[in-house]
């Protein structure tokens, strides 16, 4: 369930006119009553899922952002765990265009979600995750409380 | 529990990782974390001072396990200590500073760090464009590998001689570098062929010993031809002894080389460049443990010295679930190499200033056994040879000087070559399993 930030006041930042999928991956993450955290950056939105992968906090993350108006990016990463660090740490990425708006389904959205809870454990990689992305991937913006 | 030695403290830190701890300043006073090449160099590089030597290491930091590590780096007023929190004990280590050169530029404007990086002592260069496995459908990468995800990414894909050559210059002068190591992914038997510009520079141009990581060559030649143009040091990584292991985990290497090709390899260049010259790699910690001690007592037969690589479940490898190896089972690993090359009279720690801080080196084994009176020679005896081997050929190979060898001309080597090489029943593929060639 979303406990920090409402999907409605996202909805239009996120195009999901443009972008049917990013709706079926927000309706299937609802439906899976996950409590995640979804924090809105200036090129998008990142989502963590709050479980625990054998007693420590999920590392996976979710950025989506939109390196151009066509095109949106699903980038699942980890974060470094060294304090002063920005390294992030890619597992790849999926690269949705507007004009193939039917190319993923709930499946597709479904296998997200479970590659993202397991913590982007190896055997869980969607079909659909590719290993290289061709755009830049935004900074992490610095958190203001750090 | 007692207080552990250098090297038994090296080894609990590659096996648990290490958390650092607010009190840490290492953006200040630390080199910056480097995932490249096939990912190791991601941890913290630190220095375990000791009575024979000071240990080298890049501690596991960004890993999933090293979040449950009872190792906590933390800084004491301006001193920074490995504190174990199951014991208490607060071991003094060193944090090496971040190389002023890291933040210079070549004179094509890109900063050093992308074309090398310190790991240890001596200075790693990536020098082809990724590996050729990653770009299988289906991948045939090695399991245990990140290159794929790190070239391009955190260092620069292609380097020009002159990149490399500057930024090997500066090294040198202000780290006092003395060995440039050189590695790359499968680039299909173009691997020694892209090599051979940059150690010809380096020779010519830097003057450092020179090393070369690339899968081997069915075509021994070019190693006469590197030889030539001035490479020092040949290492193979073959991963792992057991076949079935080696087959699974890298497929890759299976599929274009076979394990075969890695021992010839390995024979081959020993015997051109002499005992303790070139090393065989290999993996601790995943396939069984008789396995890893009979990799030692092979590559220690031919000649050659072990780099034994503690097995890391990097971030981002397909294998970066699988549990990070015991303690024990690594100090008896890490023992035996060290024996192994003493029984044999394999030359190590000769080399002048080369610590690899991805791997526990032969030598730092010397912490891991009784100090009796064999001990006390065999250290005189490498002392003697480390003195013998500087006056003769370091002293020369560390300053620049020409190379007369043409690096885009192997026509000679190609026809006037014989291999006189004694071959093992491994890397003759005999049916018969010995791998020793030599007596023990």
């Amino acid at each position: 369930m979303i406990t920090n930030t409402s999907i409605l006041e996202l909805e239009e930042k996120l195009h999901f006119d443009r972008f049917p999928a990013l709706e079926l991956l927000f309706l299937s993450l609802d439906q899976c009553n996950l409590e995640f955290d979804l924090k809105e950056c200036n090129s998008g939105v990142e989502i963590h899922l709050k479980n625990q992968i054998q007693g420590n906090p999920n590392r996976g993350y979710l950025r989506i952002f939109f390196p151009i108006d066509s095109k949106c990016v699903l980038f699942f990463h980890k974060k470094s765990l060294v304090p002063f660090s920005r390294d992030r740490f890619s597992y790849g990425g999926v690269v949705i265009d507007e004009r193939s708006k039917s190319r993923y389904s709930e499946f597709d959205a479904m296998a997200w979600i479970d590659f993202l809870h397991s913590g982007l454990q190896p055997a869980k990689k969607p079909a659909t995750l590719k290993k290289s992305i061709p755009y830049s991937i935004p900074e992490d913006e610095v958190n203001k409380d750090d | 529990m007692k207080i552990l030695n250098p090297a038994e403290l090296e080894i609990d830190l590659f096996c648990k990782g290490i958390q650092i701890h607010k009190s840490c300043t290492i953006d200040r006073d630390g080199r910056l974390f480097s995932r490249t090449r096939a990912g190791l160099g991601s941890g913290l590089e630190l220095v375990i001072p000791g009575d024979l030597k000071n240990i080298w290491m890049n501690v596991p930091a960004e890993e999933d396990f090293a979040q449950n590590s009872p190792y906590f780096l933390v800084k004491d007023h301006d001193s920074y200590r490995v504190l174990d929190e199951r014991t208490g004990f607060r071991y003094p280590v060193l944090i090496p500073e971040e190389p002023k050169w890291y933040t210079s530029k070549t004179t094509s404007g890109v900063p050093m760090h992308r074309i090398g990086v310190l790991q240890g002592t001596y200075l790693g260069i990536y020098i082809s464009n990724s590996c050729s496995y990653w770009f299988n459908d289906p991948p045939l990468n090695c399991k245990f590998c990140t290159s794929g995800f790190n070239v391009g990414v955190n260092e620069l894909a292609q380097k020009s001689v002159e990149e490399v050559v500057e930024t090997a210059k500066a090294a040198k002068q202000e780290s006092g570098i003395t060995f440039v190591h050189f590695n790359g992914g499968f680039q299909n038997d173009r691997d020694l062929d892209d090599a051979a510009q940059y150690v010809k520079a380096i020779k010519e141009q830097v003057g450092l010993l020179v090393g070369i990581q690339v899968v081997p060559t069915p075509n021994l030649w070019k190693y006469d031809w590197l030889i030539d143009l001035g490479a020092n040091h040949f290492s193979f990584c073959y991963e792992f002894h057991n076949p079935k292991y080696f087959a699974e985990l890298c497929p890759g290497k299976e599929k274009t080389l076979g394990q075969k090709a890695f021992f010839k390899a390995l024979e081959y260049t020993v015997n051109k460049l002499g005992k303790g010259s070139c090393s065989g790699e290999i993996i601790a910690g995943v396939e069984p443990l008789e396995d890893t001690l009979r990799a030692i007592d092979y590559i220690t037969d031919v000649g050659a010295f072990p780099t034994v690589c503690i097995f890391r479940p990097v971030i981002g490898s397909d294998m970066e679930d699988v549990a990070s190896p015991k303690y024990e089972d690594m100090l008896m690993v890490m023992k035996h190499a060290y024996e192994s090359c003493r029984r044999k009279h394999i030359p190590i720690g000769i080399a002048p200033n080369i610590e690899v801080s991805l791997i526990v080196q032969p030598d730092d084994g010397r912490y891991l056994v009784p100090r009796n009176l064999n001990f006390y020679i065999n250290e005189g005896l490498l002392k003697l040879k480390k003195f013998a081997a500087n006056k003769t050929i370091f002293k020369k190979e560390l300053t620049p000087h020409p190379v007369l060898t043409e690096e885009k001309d192997q026509s000679t080597y190609k026809t006037a070559w014989t291999d006189h090489t004694v071959y093992s029943s491994l890397a003759t593929g005999e049916k018969e399993n010995k791998t020793s060639r030599t007596s023990l």
